[in-house]
């Protein structure tokens, strides 16, 4: 607030303004006393002291003001080069010409107050003078005369008698005042015209310098200048006594001079006195003057000096303004708006920066609000993409990947998301399984139809997927290419369902147009047998049991397949409950004990179990979670499933079955996962792919629908399952049941323990 | 009155001689007088018809023995000292309110010894005089630099010739 308000009185225009103004005055003033003293006379000198006070304090604020310019100019601030040209040049244009005003008034000054004196005048004011004395002197010489005489008849004359004497002499020389002085310089009488101005009641006694030239015998005479201006004739001589040895007596006459003598003697005296100062003065006047000069001069130089600092300022300030808003818009701020100085050119430079920048920051303003449109539309793009089940894969005009969506990660298998900016050729070097895709695709962009659909087969380790592929050319945007588009769908599993679907209507037509006849005929079949047996040969009889016994047993055969049939093709009401998984699996297989040596956490170590025993190890994860499922339905897959791999374990030398579960994240949901696996001969890779399909089978008996109703159910309960070969050898069967969302949560911590072992694999 | 001379002329130009003061009946009463010599600058305007005042400072003070003095009462005298061509004199106004109070002289240095004289004059003292205290004087006399016209001020008072001066001297009073 202190610095501010300094700084206001430092280098704000109305201080320098107002001061300036009042030493103007001031040197009107002080000029005014020089030339009059009765003008301004009294406070001459403390005119001058205010002026020079005023120009010093003029010329530190100057001083201080350029101080700040020189430190601007050197910290290199915006404007302040321009700002010293300028001051330097008005300086030069003020300076120069006031400098030579000044010579050229300072000689014409000094020859002007020499041509005031002139010899002539001189001279005529001292014959003047000289004249006016001489006068007096004539009047003064014929007064002493009259003294002279008046003393003559006063002598003998005794004191008592001498004021009548006086009187009577004073009216007869027309004499203004007389008055006798004893020896000791008492007055022993004295007479003065009635009327008469006088000072002091008592005449005025001569000086002991009178009285000394007295005693000498000379008369005394004198002109005196009275107090109200006129003068006065005073003479005094000595009255001798009659004899030598008697006491000197003075005689003084005063006699006014006449009011003309009087008149023209102030004049003469006057104009010699002025004249006679004014001479004397000369020399103080011409320095006065000259002081006077010079301080108007430099007051004049000095207010340049501010004016020229001021202007060059005002003048740049808009430049500087321009020069700041200039370089603010090259940093990209736009919304600077600068003052307008006035209405010339400068202004309506400032008023189009302004417009343009107005302009720049509307469009600038538009454009962020495109681009934060744009950035929403994207993000709004890859939330779909991001949740979209198909995977969508995007290439720029070179065949670089430009996108991909988690779902194309998931259906290729493959960790798209790092890659991107990769080309085509690159990422079937990072990933060899997905050559297929990539043929594909280049065969879909080399064939320039704007879209284009086909269909491949993907190898993984769940096993072969069949992969939908849809291409779309991109737009062009200004005669560049924009690449292509792929949208894929894995359809394998809608393949299945199909194909699944069709084989529940073949069994369900089966079922109800091959039972319906297989019990006539197998009752026909009973008849014939009943009714022939007894009246045939033997060798006949034997023939018709065995051929009725087949048509029986095969009747029978076919019955068992289009119950299977019917199982199959059934829609079977569930009546989900919450199951422990973990309890179920152990209740299935306990009904094996007879068949089998089961191992589990109790009885780990303790069963003695022989090579070619049948084992079955159950390694359950103690914090599984629950699933909602149907107990009868989930004990049937168990069956099933135990039933195939006992089945495969026959030929086994050390037969071993082994039931895990445990709990799975994926996809942020919770899983229940059990596996089955056994060390028989696995599955042969032929079938491997078409395992879980009706009809598919390698055992000699069967219908070949137990693996299809497995599959069925765990879909029914929106599972998934699927079967892989082992590495050593053996199969494996891999069932996942979404959990309870109860059990979820308070399991959900606890996912990544390992289930406990309870035995190792035989060696 | 007992009359003892302390001070010690300053300014050898103008130089107070002998000042004889005393206190009676609320009356300062002071005789003596200064030799007021000129400079040759001050004679020359003189004789030009510059006029002259001499100004002569008086300051009654109560003595005090271990601070500075205590100034009771001050006074100011102007007298003024010019001349008259056409009757050849001096002409001296011992009271500047009082323009016909001139007296005339022939010669400077009887108008100077009169103009520097103090003759019986008498000053009126508040009634804060008391007696016993110890009381003195002090006498300044000066030339007035801003009487002398506008343009020889500045010269004035850039030259040692125009400061005249007798600096201050005390005088012991008795009541």
């Amino acid at each position: 607030m202190e610095d501010s308000t300094l700084n206001r009185y430092t280098t704000g225009i109305k201080p320098l303004a107002v001061l300036s103004a009042l030493l103007v005055a001031s040197l009107f003033m002080m000029n005014a006393a020089t030339q009059n003293s009765t003008l301004f006379g009294d406070i001459y000198s403390m005119l001058l002291v205010i002026n020079l006070v005023g120009m010093v304090l003029l010329l530190s604020l100057i001083l201080i003001n350029l101080y700040r310019l020189v430190v601007q100019y050197r910290a290199k601030v915006m404007g302040t080069r321009l700002t010293l040209r300028l001051f330097l040049m008005f300086v030069l244009l003020s300076v120069i010409p006031v400098t030579i005003v000044f010579i050229f008034s300072v000689q014409s000054l000094n020859k002007g107050i020499d041509s005031w004196f002139d010899v002539k005048i001189k001279r005529a004011l001292d014959d003047a003078l000289l004249l006016g004395r001489t006068a007096l002197d004539a009047r003064k010489q014929d007064m002493v005369k009259k003294g002279k005489d008046i003393a003559t008849e006063l002598e003998g004359m005794p004191d008592k008698a001498a004021l009548t004497s006086l009187n009577q002499l004073r009216e007869q020389y027309n004499i203004t005042e007389l008055t006798l002085f004893a020896h000791d310089g008492k007055v022993i009488a004295s007479s003065s015209q009635k009327g008469l101005d006088i000072s002091s009641l008592v005449p005025e006694r001569p000086s002991e310098e009178i009285m000394s030239q007295i005693r000498k015998g000379l008369p005394f005479s004198s002109i005196d200048p009275v107090g109200n201006g006129g003068l006065q004739l005073r003479i005094v001589v000595p009255v001798y006594a009659e004899n030598v040895a008697g006491p000197l007596r003075t005689l003084q006459l005063n006699q006014q001079m006449p009011i003309r003598y009087t008149k023209l003697g102030e004049s003469v005296q006057n104009a010699f006195a002025e004249y006679e100062k004014l001479v004397y003065l000369r020399g103080p006047l011409k320095f006065g003057f000259t002081l006077t000069l010079s301080l108007v001069s430099l007051l004049t130089v000095l207010i340049a000096l501010w004016a020229a600092f001021f202007s060059s300022q005002r003048i740049v300030a808009p430049l500087k303004d321009l020069a700041e808003g200039t370089h603010a818009v090259a940093q990209g701020d736009y919304s600077k708006k600068l003052p307008v100085p006035g209405n010339d050119e400068l202004g309506v430079l400032v008023k189009s920066f302004n417009e343009m920048t107005q302009q720049i920051h509307q469009a600038q303003k538009q454009s962020r609000r495109s681009q934060r449109e744009a950035e929403l539309q994207r993000a709004y793009l890859e939330t779909v993409l991001t949740h979209l089940s198909t995977g969508v894969m995007s290439f720029d005009r070179g065949q670089h990947l430009r996108t991909s969506n988690a779902a194309a990660v998931n259906i290729l298998e493959a960790g798209l998301i790092d890659e991107e900016g990769q080309s085509i050729d690159q990422l079937l070097d990072s990933h060899p399984h997905l050559s297929p895709f990539i043929t594909a695709i280049k065969e879909g962009v080399s064939s320039n139809e704007s879209e284009w659909k086909t269909e491949i087969t993907l190898e993984s380790r769940a096993g072969s997927r069949t992969i939908m592929l849809h291409g779309t050319q991109l737009p062009i945007f200004r005669s560049r290419r924009g690449g292509y588009v792929v949208v894929f769908d894995d359809v394998t599993e809608l393949i299945r369902a199909q194909r699944d679907a069709a084989w529940g209507e073949v069994a369900r037509r089966m079922a109800h147009e091959i039972k319906n006849p297989l019990t006539p005929i197998q009752l026909s079949a009973e008849r014939i047998r009943h009714k022939c047996m007894t009246s045939l040969s033997d060798k006949e009889r034997e023939t018709l049991d065995r051929s009725t016994r087949t048509i029986i047993d095969q009747v029978d055969s076919l019955k068992s397949m289009v119950n299977a049939f019917s199982d199959y093709a059934r829609q079977v009401q569930t009546v989900p409950k919450e199951i422990d998984v973990n309890g179920l699996v152990r209740d299935v297989v306990e009904l094996y004990h007879t068949d089998a040596v089961i191992i589990t956490e109790e009885n780990h170590g303790k069963k003695e179990v022989q090579d070619q025993d049948m084992v079955i190890i159950l390694t359950f994860d103690p914090r599984l979670a629950h699933i909602t499922a149907d107990p009868g339905r989930m004990r049937q897959v168990l069956h099933n499933l135990i039933l195939n791999a006992l089945d495969a374990l026959k030929q086994s030398s050390t037969p071993s079955l082994r039931i895990t579960t445990q709990n799975l994240e994926k996809n942020n949901q919770t899983f229940v996962q059990i596996r089955i696996e056994d060390n028989g001969p696995g599955i042969p890779a032929e079938l491997l792919d078409h395992v879980f399909e009706p009809y598919i089978t390698d055992k000699e008996k069967g219908t070949g629908l137990g693996l299809a109703i497995v599959k069925k159910i765990i879909e029914e309960h929106h599972g998934f399952i699927y079967a892989e070969n082992l590495e050593q050898s053996g199969a494996a069967i891999t069932m996942q049941l979404p959990a309870s969302q109860n059990t979820t949560m308070e399991n959900h911590n606890d996912t990544n323990d390992s289930p406990i072992q309870y035995r190792e694999h035989k060696a | 009155m007992l009359l003892l001379m302390t001070g010690i002329p300053a300014i050898a130009d103008f130089v107070v001689n002998d000042i004889k003061a005393g206190i009676s009946n609320k009356i300062l009463t002071i005789n003596g007088g200064l030799d007021l010599g000129l400079s040759s600058k001050a004679d020359e305007a003189l004789n030009k018809g510059i006029p002259l005042d001499v100004w002569f400072d008086i300051e009654l003070c109560r003595e005090r023995r271990l601070i500075w003095n205590k100034t009771l009462q001050t006074w100011r005298i102007k007298r003024q000292i010019r001349y008259h061509a056409l009757s050849r004199q001096y002409l001296v106004t011992r009271d500047l309110k009082n323009p016909e109070s001139v007296e005339n002289f022939t010669s400077l240095s009887e108008a100077l010894k009169f103009m520097g004289n103090f003759n019986e004059l008498k000053l009126a003292v508040s009634p804060e005089i008391m007696k016993k205290y110890n009381h003195l004087i002090k006498v300044r006399a000066q030339l007035n630099i801003e009487s002398l016209p506008a343009p020889l001020r500045p010269v004035a008072y850039a030259s040692p010739s125009w400061h005249l001066s007798s600096g201050w001297t005390e005088w012991k009073i008795q009541h």
